[in-house]
């Protein structure tokens, strides 16, 4: 079994955006997403790049949709986020977790 | 809709095609929210961030035909890849190389004529004479060097020779033509201490050499000129710095001699002051003197002065274009494109995924 990879900040939020889209992640709104939840607009490239990255590592996947009229006929492609994307986030998330136990942060709750 | 294409061409660079029309399908569905240039910056900023991509992949031995996990494998990919592709190299090499040789070959040839002056000590000790000059020997050399190269002096040489017929011709301006003569064709350097090397590049063997003479013979005059010039201008100072300081010790000496006539003595502050007068007339004299031996070594050849040591000479054969040089680095240049078209081919490729772990 290959050892899970550590992942950046961005890598988090980018594989958060994804789940909590389900079925309809794909790159238009993953960015919205990640804008209305963090106030953050992404660079389109960052984002593209990392989704990149982040199928090199085996943490998503991807699948091409059918052309639509208004891309210019041009397939959406659909994230998903794989087991091992899940067990890579729920690692991080956890090691945020254990730094937070004992600190006290305005308007953060704790788990 | 050719905007898109051209969009999806240019990401196509740095990814697979269809991975490139997905994300220019975002961008077209974003577009109209955002600013006018944003579709063109964003297709330019992620298809950097996409070579960015392909560079970290080989790094990271991710990419698609260097894993760098089986060194032979991944030669043997490499050598596949380049050969299935080799035509990536070679067309832009041919093409370059032909282009640079038929610049190289229409481009005029040239020629170099170079002459050496040298400065020759004066033939009489300094302990007799001593020299006017203040200036170490490089620096006056490149003194007079301005003096040459002023756009007067040059445009005589450009007129009596008929130089640059062409572009006079052509209706370019006098000055222009001389600003190149003086920053492209002529080449004056010192060379140790009392050397100067002075040499101009021409379309003719023989103009070259003129030229070159010409210059070394304004060189020779010009020394010969500043230095008989400051001779005689060192002796025509001191010549009335002398006099007036006679005057002033012919006063005093009146003034002893009436003195004397009336039997009294001068005051002390009056003696030490016709002493004073004295002493400076006497230190004047001799400096005077010392002016004087110089200027006559200037009169006669004798001081130092620049000796033309290796004369301008009929160049034999051209100083460039070095044809062979040019057409290489046109090689050189489709080499390297040949290899960046390769490295934005193989980044194309997706490269192998990690294996997926099943959920815990």
């Amino acid at each position: 079994m290959a050892s899970l990879p550590a992942l950046g900040e961005f890598e988090q939020v980018v594989l958060l955006a994804i789940l909590r889209l389900g079925d309809g992640a794909y790159g238009v709104p993953i960015r919205q997403e990640i804008a209305s939840c963090t106030e953050r607009e992404p660079a389109p490239g960052a984002l593209y790049t990392t989704l990149e990255r982040l199928e090199d590592k085996g943490l998503v996947r991807s699948r091409f949709g059918d052309p639509t009229p208004e891309r210019g006929g041009r397939a959406k492609r659909y994230f998903l986020v794989t087991p091992r994307g899940v067990n890579a986030l729920a690692r991080a998330q956890r090691s945020y977790q254990r730094l937070l136990e004992g600190v006290k942060l305005p308007g953060v709750a704790r788990a | 809709v050719r905007k898109a294409a051209f969009a999806q061409r240019v990401l196509a660079i740095a990814t697979t095609p269809d991975r490139a029309a997905a994300v220019v399908g975002d961008l077209l569905e974003e577009e109209p929210s955002h600013g006018r240039h944003w579709f063109w910056l964003t297709v330019a900023r992620t298809a950097l961030a996409f070579v960015w991509l392909g560079v970290v992949r080989i790094v990271s031995g991710r990419h698609a035909v260097f894993s760098g996990a089986d060194i032979v494998g991944d030669v043997m990919n490499a050598w596949r890849f380049v050969w299935k592709r080799k035509w990536l190299v070679v067309v832009p090499i041919v093409l370059f190389t032909t282009a640079t040789s038929l610049v190289a070959y229409s481009m005029p040839v040239r020629y170099r004529s170079e002459a050496l002056l040298r400065v020759v000590p004066q033939r009489v000790p300094e302990s007799l004479v001593r020299s006017t000059l203040t200036f170490a020997n490089d620096e006056r050399l490149l003194m007079i060097a301005q003096t040459i190269l002023t756009r007067t002096q040059l445009e005589r040489i450009i007129l009596e020779l008929n130089l640059y017929q062409d572009e006079r011709r052509g209706g370019a301006i006098m000055e222009d033509v001389v600003e190149r003569m003086r920053r492209s064709d002529i080449t004056i350097s010192t060379e140790g201490t009392s050397g100067l090397r002075v040499s101009f590049i021409g379309d003719h063997p023989r103009v070259a050499k003129e030229v070159t003479e010409k210059l070394t013979n304004l060189f020779i005059s010009e020394n010969v000129r500043n230095r008989g010039n400051l001779a005689e201008m060192t002796s025509a100072f001191l010549k009335s710095a002398l006099e007036d300081l006679r005057r002033k010790v012919d006063d005093h000496a009146d003034k002893v001699a009436q003195a004397k006539a009336a039997q009294r003595s001068l005051p002390r502050s009056q003696e030490i002051e016709y002493e004073e007068v004295q002493n400076r007339f006497r230190v004047m004299l001799t400096k005077f003197e010392e002016a004087r031996l110089t200027k006559l070594l200037e009169i006669r050849s004798i001081g130092e002065q620049i000796m033309l040591v290796d004369p301008a000479r009929v160049p034999n054969r051209p100083d460039g274009p070095d044809r062979l040089d040019v057409s290489l680095s046109g090689a050189t240049a489709g080499f390297g494109l040949g290899l960046v078209l390769l490295l934005a081919s193989s980044l194309r490729r997706t490269p192998p995924s990690h294996a997926v772990t099943p959920p815990a």
